[in-house]
């Protein structure tokens, strides 16, 4: 007994987990899963619950079934008193009635909470006998029935009992109602239904095992081949045996509480499963992600930005370092970074635009499909719902905002002055100082000779006067420099180009991730969870 | 048609009275078969249902019951499964000419029981034309298996499957039986309730065919649903129907009383009720005293031919209201469909047409300047970034245009190529904008999504791109042409040539792009200088006025390229609408006779492949034949473009709308009104026919169906006169003691003229009626005019 209890226990802890499991998977699918299944689901779960609270000592078994197939007689034959009363007058039963066989007071109160719960206010408290504690056995009005109320009440029943003894007769076991309506949806359920197929008296024996077996036959088209199926009479007692002892049975074991709620559960989640689809390779996504990451440095107009960093680049090193006598000329030309509104000095990111053109219709267009390509092969082969509701997530119209903040964002070295710039200024200076002084002794001895005072002459190294000299060098010297910090300040302006280019792309590549690839992996992510925590509560 | 003619009370006017009705069916029939009903409407599924209903009706019951007015009356035994039908009809006969058993189903091909001398009436396809005939008794051979599921059915002619469904195909045994009274037929329906969805359908269709139900139910399943949303079906249409419960067990007499209760609640009070009680078989009959009750009442039913044709006559009346009434639903339904139809392609050409506004604008705004376009004509035009700087402070335009001379003829290409890519990029992303809109709103609609649109339709399809690119292209030669057209009639002739055609086309793109509802660029400041440049060239080379007419004709042709591509994506979508049309009604899937599995063995007569009246010619509704009641309701830009695929419109609501079955029901009910007024009025309940006191009892009876045999010996004579039996059924001699009937018998009096139904009709008819037909009925009934008036 106790042992049983135990397993009893054991085997209700894992159908919570399941219940746990199914209720996350519908948590995680909320926002693709179709409704029906949902509504189903969670109705599963919370009467798993509800029916976890009550007490799982008892097993509910009910006796449903069509107009006049005798589901009262059998209660009565198996309750061992004439608790239902027969009639020919269809439809009979109206409302359900229990038979509980419970000794302890205790457990009866339990099953009077549990009968509270199915609203089955008709009870009757039975001597258990050895094997049949803890049952509670109910008569379920006709499922068939032309008095609508008796088929709602019937169809709350057999929704919550533990065990299903379907009664047929000889006469509708083939009944389109029975099948299509109540059998079909138990599929996968085989192990707490039972077909019985009553009134057998009326058949020939030849007729009984034809019958029977065109029962199985039909029994296992419905998705219940495993289900028994018994032959009964209630008036020559033939099977009584049978069916008592299956009920006994399955309520000594207290399994079959467990065992419907489980098949439900299963059932349930089997459905969030399938909807979900089979899980896909997750390739690597990278090669994907950089295209849309250059789609959008395009889109951005990072070309714009880094021509014009190299263009502010290669002008403040003009500046710097060109011939200071024609240094001048660069100023006529305004910084193409400042055009822009990137250069640091004169603006604070946060609050002011870039002057970058704005997107042109081109742009927005590549970007849209961009962004468009991406989700689609992130999304490939998952099921549509899911689809839908991931591109509703993934909105690309704030993104010619955020990327042009990312490019304010981007450090893009407006300010920087390399170290050889003032050296190479100092070097020209210098230059243009020999230069001076040169043109100036000239100019000098030019003027002594103009007013024709004598001139004492320049002294000179290997027979070249030195203020020429010093003039050539001067102008050599600046133009030589000048030549050759263009040619540095090239290379500098095409490395300061380079960086741009990959802080801008690192820049915009975080608003990608932020604007479309997190979402789209976050819908992913709640795709797989959904779809394992289906696959836990229907294993 | 044939033999049946020289009957009595057929004569003169009543002929061309009931071909008037045959040939306003006819049209009707061929009315709701062109209609289909391919979109989830709300209304659809009924209207499906109905539709086939309909047909079935027509097919099976009215048209061969009006074109043959002496045929058999056809009994069909209806009932649960399980009820025993088999057994009551063998017990009935004397015979065993159906196999009852324990297993569920248990009839599985409908078993007909006629006179020998009746045969003619069943073996043509006059009635059941998709059923295969198989004839010879088997009394207690098994049924022949049942064919697989889902083969499909041939056993007829291809052009006699009414209406593109996949029934099992079905055969129908003849079973010729000298015990039946001439001019009776029993009919031995499968279940109405069983598993076998072949047969619920079967047994349905079978009893919509019936001139008189005998329902068979059991103590045990008399309430159940299944069975009485059939009788409800049948008090609505006025099916005369009787009703046995069988198996009713010693001291459950009650039931039958309850029975009636119930059916009186359901206005078929009048029934007849026959109590059966549970027995064992002798010899796997019933005993003779308890089917004499039903013998009885159906020799009288079915021997008296005035009795006979009350029935008949009150079952085909009630029919034929009943039809006229659904088509009156299935023309609502088809008013919806239309209305659905063109909701929902309005939903696409809203979208699309939103997808070629906004082309139109972006390629027009001057906003396709501000990015490659711009740099690439700028290079062109031979301007670094020195001249741009000069341009945008000084504007010196003239040193621009001789950089322009000066420029590298080479880079004009580039400026194509970008133009080209970004055309392409507005076009693409404007059409997958559209599809996914589209998309969602038919998602979102029950119809939509019952097209089944897979997830691919959201984006644009596969081959937009290499089309894109190929309008993109024949656009630009477009342009080339257009210069040098208008270059070659111009006194610029010169300067086109020196500036070099590609040069001038890529000026001419430029400015296109940038003229906003007739200004210019330069106009309206666009960019700067550069359209301003491109503007200065085109007037240097054509002129004023003509640079605006060719930007003018260059976007025009851009538009109409693109409206083009815009179409063929749209199609997509509408051309889901035309195909569902398409299925539902035109195309009825082919009979492939040849590779059928079906067993053939018992089949000894098919059905002759002719029938041989108009009905099946109406069936080639031609696709696309009509497309004015949707072109009307098509979205604005109907008529814009190119593109054969808007032009095509469903077939199937050409014809079959609304309208015309409205059209058709009134003129049924017009025909039938005059059909009416020529006869007596029917008895208002036929099947309440006295069987007591010596009426048809013994002699009475006898006297009855001699009558018959008289009436109709003209026509049996010439194939063996001498063999004509008196049919007999089993116990119909025997007297009675409970009366089947709710009520007492009333006497004999001439049933009361049913005025109310009349006259419903002819106020409809009034209602309607146009001067040219307004004399053909002035006196048929006064007070139904006077309630118009």
């Amino acid at each position: 007994m106790r042992a049983l209890a135990t397993s009893g226990r054991r085997r209700s802890e894992a159908l919570t987990l399941r219940v746990q499991a199914l209720e996350s998977a519908l948590v995680a699918g909320r926002g693709w899963l179709d409704g029906p299944t949902v509504e189903r689901g969670e109705q599963v779960a919370a009467h798993a619950r509800a029916r976890l609270d009550q007490s799982v000592d008892h097993t509910v078994v009910a006796l449903a079934g069509s107009t006049g197939s005798g589901k009262s007689s059998i209660f009565n034959v198996l309750a061992g008193h004439d608790l239902a009363t027969p009639g020919v007058r269809r439809p009979t039963t109206s409302r359900a009635m229990a038979a509980v066989w419970e000794a302890d007071p205790q457990g009866a109160r339990e099953a009077s909470r549990l009968l509270d719960w199915l609203d089955v206010p008709l009870r009757t408290v039975l001597e258990p006998g050895a094997d049949n504690q803890g049952l509670v056995l109910l008569d379920l009005p006709d499922h068939d029935s032309v008095v609508v109320e008796h088929r709602v009440r019937s169809d709350l029943l057999v929704d919550r009992a533990d065990l299903l003894v379907w009664v047929v007769d000889p006469q509708k076991y083939a009944d389109a109602v029975l099948h299509e309506q109540y059998l079909r949806p138990l599929a996968g359920h085989a192990g707490v239904v039972v077909l019985v197929l009553n009134q057998i008296d009326r058949l020939s024996h030849v007729d009984q095992l034809q019958c029977l077996a065109d029962l199985r036959r039909l029994a296992a088209q419905d998705g219940l081949g495993s289900c028994p199926v018994i032959g009964l009479s209630a008036v020559t007692g033939q099977g009584v045996g049978e069916l008592r002892s299956l009920v006994a049975s399955a309520a000594a074991a207290r399994e079959a509480a467990t065992s419907r709620l489980l098949a439900d559960v299963r059932a349930a989640a089997e459905r969030v499963s399938q909807e979900c689809g089979p899980a896909r390779d997750v390739r690597n996504r990278a090669a994907a992600r950089d295209e849309l990451t250059t789609a959008l440095l395009h889109a951005a107009r990072a070309d714009v930005v880094v021509d014009a960093v190299r263009g502010s680049s290669l002008l403040r090193a003009r500046a710097a370092t060109g011939w200071p006598l024609t240094r001048w000329v660069g100023r006529w030309r305004s910084d193409p970074l400042r055009r822009l509104n990137l250069l640091r000095r004169d603006v604070r990111t946060e609050l002011s635009r870039t002057s970058l053109p704005p997107m042109d219709a081109a742009m927005a267009a590549k970007t849209h499909t961009a962004v468009r390509e991406y989700v689609d092969g992130a999304s490939a082969g998952a099921p549509a719902p899911w689809v839908l509701a991931t591109r509703a997530l993934v909105r690309d119209d704030g993104l010619p905002d955020a990327l042009d903040q990312a490019v304010a964002r981007t450090e893009l070295d407006g300010e920087r002055r390399p170290r050889w710039w003032s050296v190479a200024s100092a070097v020209q200076w210098a230059a243009v100082a020999v230069l001076l002084v040169g043109v100036l002794w000239l100019a000098g001895l030019a003027v002594l000779s103009f007013i024709q005072l004598p001139v004492a002459s320049s002294p000179d190294i290997e027979g070249y006067p030195i203020p020429t000299l010093l003039v050539v060098v001067g102008l050599l010297l600046g133009v030589i420099l000048a030549l050759l910090a263009r040619l540095l300040s090239y290379v500098g302006a095409n490395r300061a180009a380079r960086r741009a280019d990959r802080r801008l792309r690192v820049q915009v590549s975080a608003v990608a991730s932020l604007s479309v690839v997190e979402p789209v992996e976050a819908q992913r992510h709640l795709l797989d969870e959904c779809r394992a925590a289906a696959a836990l509560a229907a294993r | 048609m044939t033999d049946g003619s020289t009957h009595g009370h057929q004569v003169g006017d009543d002929d061309h009275v009931v071909a008037d009705l045959v040939s306003s069916l006819t049209d009707l029939r061929s009315t709701i078969h062109q209609t289909g009903f391919p979109l989830e409407t709300l209304t659809a599924p009924r209207a499906r249902v109905e539709r086939t209903r309909a047909l079935d009706q027509l097919d099976d019951y009215l048209l061969p019951r009006l074109r043959s007015q002496d045929a058999p009356m056809l009994v069909v035994v209806g009932g649960s499964t399980g009820a025993g039908k088999s057994t009551l009809v063998n017990s009935i006969l004397g015979e065993k000419v159906t196999a009852p058993g324990a297993l569920r189903p248990t009839t599985r091909s409908p078993v007909l029981v006629h006179h020998p001398l009746d045969t003619d009436w069943f073996t043509s396809d006059r009635i059941f034309p998709h059923l295969a005939r198989e004839t010879g008794a088997s009394p207690s051979g098994p049924p022949p298996p049942p064919p697989p599921h889902g083969a499909s059915g041939p056993g007829r002619s291809p052009d006699r499957r009414p209406h593109g469904d996949d029934r099992p195909s079905r055969s129908l045994r003849l079973v010729p039986s000298e015990a039946l009274p001439r001019g009776l037929a029993i009919l031995d329906a499968p279940d109405v309730d069983s598993v076998v969805v072949g047969n619920r359908e079967l047994a349905a269709q079978l009893l919509a065919a019936a001139d008189l139900w005998l329902f068979v139910t059991t103590a045990a399943r008399y309430a159940d649903a299944v069975p009485w949303e059939l009788l409800d079906e049948g008090a609505s249409r006025r099916a005369q129907v009787a009703i046995v419960v069988d198996r009713i067990d010693p001291g459950a007499e009650i039931v039958a009383d309850h029975l009636r209760e119930m059916l009186g609640a359901r206005g078929l009070g009048e029934a007849p009720v026959f109590v059966v009680r549970e027995t064992s078989l002798v010899d796997g009959l019933l005993p003779v005293g308890l089917v004499a009750p039903v013998s009885r009442w159906l020799t009288a039913v079915g021997s008296d031919v005035s009795a006979r044709d009350a029935v008949v006559a009150a079952t085909r009346d009630g029919v034929i209201d009943d039809l006229a009434g659904r088509a009156l639903v299935l023309a609502d339904a088809a008013d919806a469909q239309v209305a659905v139809a063109s909701a929902l392609r309005r939903t696409v050409h809203r979208a699309y047409d939103e997808a070629a506004r906004e082309i139109s604008i972006s390629t027009s705004d001057g906003s396709m300047l501000r990015g490659e376009v711009l740099a690439r004509w700028q290079d062109f035009v031979g301007t670094g970034e020195f001249m741009r700087g000069v341009e945008e402070r000084i504007g010196r335009v003239r040193d621009a245009v001789s950089g322009f001379f000066r420029g590298r003829p080479g880079s004009a290409p580039k400026v194509a190529v970008a133009i080209s890519s970004t055309l392409e990029a507005i076009v693409f992303d404007a059409a997958d904008r559209a599809a996914e809109r589209t998309y969602t709103a038919w998602q979102d609609d029950t119809a939509g999504a019952a097209l089944g649109p897979s997830l691919d339709l959201s984006r644009a399809s596969a081959a937009l791109r290499t089309d894109l690119a190929e309008q993109v292209r024949g656009w630009q030669g477009d342009v080339l042409a257009l210069v040098s057209d208008r270059g070659a009639s111009k006194r610029g002739r010169a300067r086109v040539l020196a500036v070099g055609v590609n040069g001038i086309g890529a000026a001419l793109m430029i400015v296109v792009f940038a003229s906003t509802g007739g200004l210019t660029g330069a106009e309206v400041g666009i960019a700067g200088g550069s359209v301003l440049l491109a503007q200065r060239l085109l007037e240097a080379v054509f002129g004023d006025e003509a640079v605006r007419a060719l930007a003018r004709d260059a976007h025009e042709l851009l538009t109409s390229r693109v409206r083009v591509l815009l179409d063929a994506e749209a199609a997509r979508f509408t051309s889901r609408i035309d195909t569902a049309f398409g299925d539902a009604t035109g195309a009825a899937p082919t009979v492939d006779g040849e590779t059928s599995t079906r067993p053939v063995a018992h089949a000894s007569t098919h059905a002759a492949p002719s029938h041989g009246t108009g009905t099946t010619g109406s069936s080639t509704a031609a696709p696309a034949a009509e497309s004015t009641t949707d072109s009307t309701t098509d979205g604005p830009g109907t008529s814009r473009g190119g593109s054969g695929a808007r032009t095509a419109a469903p077939s199937g609501l050409g014809r079959g709308s609304g309208p015309e079955l409205r059209a058709g029901a009134y003129a049924v009910q017009r025909a039938a009104a005059l059909e009416r007024a020529g006869r007596a009025a029917p008895a208002a309940h036929p099947t309440t026919v006295p069987l007591d006191g010596g009426g048809v009892g013994g002699m009475g009876g006898m006297g009855g169906m001699s009558g018959l045999v008289a009436g109709t010996s003209g026509a049996a004579g010439a194939d063996g006169g001498d063999r004509v039996r008196v049919g007999r059924l089993r116990g119909a001699d025997l007297e009675i003691v409970d009366s089947p009937y709710a009520a007492p018998v009333p006497p004999p009096t001439p049933p009361p003229v049913r005025r109310g139904m009349l006259s419903r009709f002819l106020n409809r008819r009034t209602d309607r009626q146009d001067p040219a037909t307004g004399s053909s009925a002035p006196d048929l009934a006064p007070d139904a005019r006077e309630g118009t008036r």
